[in-house]
């Protein structure tokens, strides 16, 4: 029973909860349409997909196979179910039964607000912005990484940014190794001990700046860069071993004196 | 970005495949000349993807370097389109030893219609007026994921791999967030090279000669979400019977579906509208949608027919994108064997269409070896 749990929370997750719960009614009702639509439609979109409804509600498999091999990403067997195509297949095909076109066309408006009502739209301002650059990255990650790039150190330096942009400075330039990034919260591979106390460390609103640069200097990091809005960091470092770079807005690179 | 790398990536991704395509739809016998264009642009980014696959996993494995891979799948793409040249002249050679001298004003011009009547002539306005919009909605979904930005924080592996191979020229070798040596046989990237998608996509940033985060965030995205809807097209052409006004109406239904689909970030209208330049959703956006395409298509014929060939095309185009197209391919293909089989009782077709999934088997093999 707890697998089948498992299973139903991937689906949940997929879907989206509540939110999603609509679309699936919508999708419901389309194949349910298509059962009775003739044998065309319940060979090509009905019997593949309740197949697949089978093969994922599976507890079974589910437990052999689900939970060994795609732990975590289970939910992705449902982009076998075609959602999407399947509801408009039932909404284009009840659409086509009004002959007359400004039926039609009342018909197509009112489909497309039923979608638009029970869905949520993909467009807004926490997923699209206005493009920083051509990259298409924070204008942040590129100005740090190529300001540590211009010191001419080495082909390639070490360094240890501000949580916000260890995402980012690496799809811009490659000659910026950084100490963790992405992998701090388990992303790829593990990180040492050391990387782990930096970041822990870089999370917090007054780091101990005498930990964090003895770290780096073990771990080789020429640059330390830090959010000054975010973090309160002394101006002077050079106790520490570490020199004032540059400025960049709120940013604050310091450069790690036997490299300056 | 210049005018040089536009045209480049309009060659690589509309000219080049088209042309590739055109030995399939010969192969495939599509005959319907708007049916014709679409699956030979889709069915060429598949070979495309496909030749990528079987290029680049010995070439990985093999520590080559990207300059090695780009010229590899250079020659093979050349390979390809020789292979459609002769296509072409057998095809047109044929019809002008049969007599037919008009054949390549035709192939330009195209069949002349005959005059409509008044009925028949507002029915097509209204068809016009149904493709356009279609056309509309499904150019602006591609507009505005390369005007504006969506930032997705697993780039910080891919693009950040990609960019690592164009500047080094090697081919996942580096860590890509450390840049400390890292062959791929090693945790979580081990399963990279079943999948070299970052790869594929770095040789295509040296062929075009542009940065990996201008061409995954920008360009690239344009031209895979047209794809995408290329085959959601071919899709309604088949379940419509070929009828345009029905395909363009499922479509604009379509496209309100994926806009309004943002009820997680799993969903299909999120992987095709956020992130399709990720392996992942080339997998949910274009492979998924092109096998449900073929598997029609063979549903339908009660003989074996020539579309279980493509599968065969599809298997090594589904593994290069990403682990779960190597998972998720033998899966659809066994259930839709099934299907067939049940409609048809032909257990020949059956195992033709099953065998179609061993190279993809012989990936996830490796895959699952290298997860376990």
């Amino acid at each position: 029973m707890a697998d089948f749990y498992a299973v139903w929370d991937n689906f949940k997750n997929f879907i989206g909860g509540r939110d999603g719960v609509l679309h699936v009614l919508l999708f419901g009702l389309a194949l349910l349409s298509c059962l009775f639509m003739g044998k065309k439609q319940r060979r090509l979109l009905v019997y593949p997909t309740i197949f697949v409804f089978v093969f994922f509600f599976n507890p079974l498999f589910y437990r052999y196979i689900g939970n060994k091999f795609l732990s975590g990403v289970y939910w992705r067997l449902l982009w076998m179910v075609p959602f999407t195509f399947v509801t408009a297949y039932g909404l284009a095909s009840l659409v086509c039964h009004f002959r007359r076109q400004v039926v039609r066309v009342a018909a197509i408006l009112a489909a497309a607000a039923c979608v638009i009502v029970t869905g949520k739209c993909i467009y807004n301002e926490r997923t699209f912005t206005e493009a920083d650059n051509l990259y298409k990255l924070p204008q942040a990650a590129i100005d740090v990484g190529d300001a540590m790039a211009a010191a001419g150190i080495d082909w390639k330096v070490r360094a240890v940014v501000p949580n916000e942009l260890f995402c980012y400075v690496r799809q811009y330039r490659c000659d910026v190794g950084l100490l963790y990034g992405r992998n701090a919260g388990g992303f790829i591979s593990d990180i040492s001990d050391e990387a782990k106390a930096v970041y822990h460390e870089m999370c917090r609103e007054t780091p101990d700046i005498g930990l964090l640069t003895d770290l780096c200097r073990q771990q080789e990091v020429v640059f330390i860069c830090f959010n000054t809005d975010m973090q309160q960091i002394p101006e002077d470092l050079s106790a520490y071993g570490y020199l004032p770079y540059r400025t960049i807005g709120e940013y604050s690179i310091y450069i790690w004196e036997e490299k300056a | 970005m210049t005018c040089k790398t536009v045209l480049s990536m309009c060659v690589l991704f509309l000219a080049v495949p088209t042309w590739f395509g055109i030995f399939w739809i010969t192969f495939l016998q599509i005959r319907q000349r708007a049916k014709a264009v679409l699956a030979a642009w889709v069915l060429g980014v598949t070979e495309m993807l496909a030749l990528g696959q079987l290029a680049l996993v010995p070439l990985v494995a093999g520590k080559f370097t990207l300059t090695t891979a780009v010229m590899v799948i250079k020659i093979l793409f050349t390979a390809a389109a020789l292979l459609s040249f002769y296509t072409v002249l057998r095809v047109y050679g044929q019809r002008l030893d049969a007599g037919d001298v008009n054949v390549f004003s035709r192939a330009v011009v195209g069949k002349r219609k005959s005059v409509t009547s008044g009925e028949n002539g507002a029915k097509k306005i209204w068809s016009i007026l149904f493709i356009s919009l279609a056309a509309v909605l499904i150019l602006l979904q591609a507009w505005i994921l390369a005007r504006y930005q969506h930032i997705d924080d697993d780039d910080a592996r891919f693009v950040a791999e990609e960019v690592s191979a164009v500047v080094h020229d090697t081919m996942l070798v580096d860590d890509p967030i450390e840049d400390t040596f890292m062959y791929w046989d090693v945790g979580e990237t081990r399963k990279d090279l079943a999948s070299p998608w970052t790869m594929f996509v770095a040789a295509c940033c040296r062929i075009v000669d542009v940065a990996p985060a201008i061409f995954s965030h920008t360009l690239f995205p344009f031209f895979m979400i047209l794809i995408c809807y290329g085959v959601y097209a071919l899709i309604g052409q088949v379940l419509f019977a070929g009828d345009w006004e029905k395909t363009a109406l499922f479509l604009i239904f379509l496209s309100v579906l994926h806009i309004w689909d943002y009820t997680s970030t799993h969903t299909l209208g999120s992987m095709l509208l956020l992130r399709i330049w990720q392996g992942k959703a080339v997998v949910a956006s274009f492979i998924i949608p092109l096998l449900f395409f073929l598997f029609f298509q063979i549903l339908q014929q009660r003989k074996t027919g020539r579309y279980p060939a493509v599968l065969y095309l599809v298997s090594f185009a589904g593994s290069l994108p990403s682990g779960i197209g190597i998972v998720i391919v033998p899966v659809l293909t066994a259930i839709y064997g099934i299907v067939d089989f049940c409609c048809h009782r032909n257990w020949k077709k059956t195992l033709l269409i099953w065998c179609s999934a061993a190279p993809c088997g012989l990936y996830l093999v490796y895959y699952l070896m290298g997860l376990a």
